[in-house]
């Protein structure tokens, strides 16, 4: 199936970006709400049909949900939409006149292999934060992962291609903002940074964390170029605009209300990026996951 | 013409919808007699069902030689069929579907099946080589939904991305309730985008739908 079909839908890209003229990802979520394993009796009412009588506002409140937990109290956890609104706007103004045309530019001037090592290098430099942060978080094997991501990249290259996927070390990135969600802190409330886009004032924190925990914000002041390293965060926000140029405006095209929208896929995304993108832990059917073509009992 | 595409497209749909029409079959053989585990089966048969629905898609929205207004033609009717429309938009309205008015209700549901249509078909086309997989199938504790997780390898970037869909499952087979991406649920991003118009204009849902067409109209326009 298609892949911008799927892109709608793909956070990733989505979240990371908006606005974010500068750093990428920020941070916050919270859907403790977003109850997945919870299977609630509600599937008669997904089969409503034409002949269901519409108006019965005096009914529980979440019969009509595909989500158990997700009921008429689930907001958006958004008491500042209103600055957070004009901070958004603020943003795409900036978007429209200085970051995507640069991010355009930036894409047709340089060939992929060039932005792939630009990218590659940027992420090398970023591992002290994200290995801290797999160790804060207790999770030791992306911490291997990370080391041994950077030793090989590092070592092959100087970080400018990227060997250590096709090792089986697939990037990740971590920061503060994800430690402080998987120790179980809320995101506290949404929040739209100018420059920085989505984010939350749990994550907004996470942010000023990482900055310390970043040996480059020491280099900078030993050797007086913190301006000079402003070109890290600037080039890395370029980037990672320039490779959702279509992705944002699909998914602008028929919104109508854009930044709800974005709210609501930032949040998730965050989410699943606290999670490690296991907040689904599927039992896995033998015989069909791995097409085999015996079928397997299964127990219980 | 088709078929010839269609047979050079998907490869590793086509063969895993082979291997899984052969367990379909085995599937019923167990049912219809030998008593073997129903609930193993019911999360294959799940699975079956997805792997239809995408090799369906495959074959006939990704030819490029299909005009763009058969290609719609198309979706649609697979959407019809194979998304449980009314419990999506009522899901995506929230309280404010609870308030509406059948007609209202009808309405919006037309309208919704259309921003669907307009939004996804055109999005299918070339990309016939995109590999899709299942990776896990589950059932839903105490509920008739099932999460079948998949990944999907898009031929022009080669990187992989997560889908879990959602069923529902009635006596009249799987629908599809929602897509989710990499932890992103289409529904729930709906109805947040939605739910905050409707807030804004004291919950009427025709109004919504009058700015959902209004938002359809102008992109077909700049479409052409």
């Amino acid at each position: 199936m298609s892949s911008r079909f799927f892109n709608w839908l793909n956070a990733k890209r989505v979240a990371v970006l908006l606005f974010t003229a500068v750093l990428a990802g920020g941070c916050a979520t919270q859907p403790d709400q977003i109850v997945w394993q919870t299977g609630g009796a509600i599937s008669q009412e997904l089969s409503l049909t034409a002949s269901v009588q519409y108006a019965q506002a005096s009914s529980g409140n979440d019969s009509d949900s595909l989500y158990p937990g997700i009921d008429d109290d689930y907001d958006e956890n958004d008491p500042l939409e209103i600055p957070n609104r004009f901070i958004f706007a603020f943003n795409q103004t900036l978007d429209v006149f200085v970051l995507k045309p640069a991010a355009s530019s930036y894409r047709f001037l340089l060939p992929s292999v060039i932005r792939d090592a630009i990218r590659n290098f940027l992420r090398n430099l970023a591992t002290p934060v994200v290995l801290i942060n797999d160790l804060l978080q207790g999770e030791f094997e992306r911490a291997e992962t990370t080391l041994a991501r950077f030793a090989i990249n590092t070592s092959g290259g100087l970080g400018l291609y990227d060997f250590a996927t096709g090792e089986g070390y697939e990037y990740h990135k971590e920061d503060m903002g994800q430690t402080f969600g998987s120790y179980g802190i809320g995101e506290g409330a949404y929040l739209v940074l100018p420059l920085f886009g989505p984010s939350s004032i749990r994550d907004g924190i996470g942010r000023i964390g990482d900055i310390f925990l970043d040996p480059l914000t020491y280099v900078g002041q030993i050797y007086d170029v913190e301006t000079e390293l402003l070109a890290i965060p600037l080039v890395n926000g370029i980037d990672i605009r320039s490779r959702n140029i279509e992705t944002l405006e699909d998914l602008e095209a028929d919104s109508i209300d854009f930044y709800a929208r974005i709210r609501s896929l930032w949040r998730q995304n965050r989410q699943n990026e606290i999670d490690n993108g296991r907040n689904e832990k599927p039992t896995v059917t033998p015989g069909l996951s791995n097409f085999d073509f015996e079928i397997e009992p299964k127990d219980g | 013409m088709d078929n010839l595409a269609v047979h050079n497209s998907f490869t590793a749909a086509r063969r895993t919808a082979l291997r899984l029409g052969l367990l379909g079959l085995l599937a019923v053989a167990a049912l219809s007699g030998l008593a073997a585990p129903v609930r193993a089966n019911s999360e294959d048969a799940a699975g079956a069902f997805m792997l239809s629905l995408t090799s369906r898609s495959i074959a006939k929205l990704t030819n490029t030689s299909v005009p763009e207004e058969e290609r719609k033609v198309r979706f649609r009717q697979l959407f019809r069929e194979s998304f449980d429309i009314s419990a999506i938009g009522r899901f995506v309205l929230g309280r404010y579907g609870r308030s509406a008015t059948k007609p209202a209700m009808e309405d919006f549901l037309a309208t919704f099946e259309d921003v669907m249509v307009e939004r996804f078909a055109p999005q299918f086309a070339g990309y016939g080589d995109t590999r899709f997989e299942i990776e896990s199938i589950r059932k839903l504790e105490n509920s008739q939904q099932y999460i079948v997780g998949s990944s999907i390898t898009p031929p022009d970037t080669g990187n992989k991305i997560r889908i879990d869909w959602r069923l529902s499952h009635n006596n009249e087979g799987f629908t599809v309730l929602d897509i989710v991406g990499e932890g992103v649920s289409m529904a729930l991003t709906l109805r947040a985008e939605y739910g905050s118009v409707l807030k804004s204009s004291g919950g009427k849902v025709d109004q919504l739908t009058a700015l959902l067409r209004e938002r359809i109209g102008t992109q077909a326009a700049a479409a052409n």
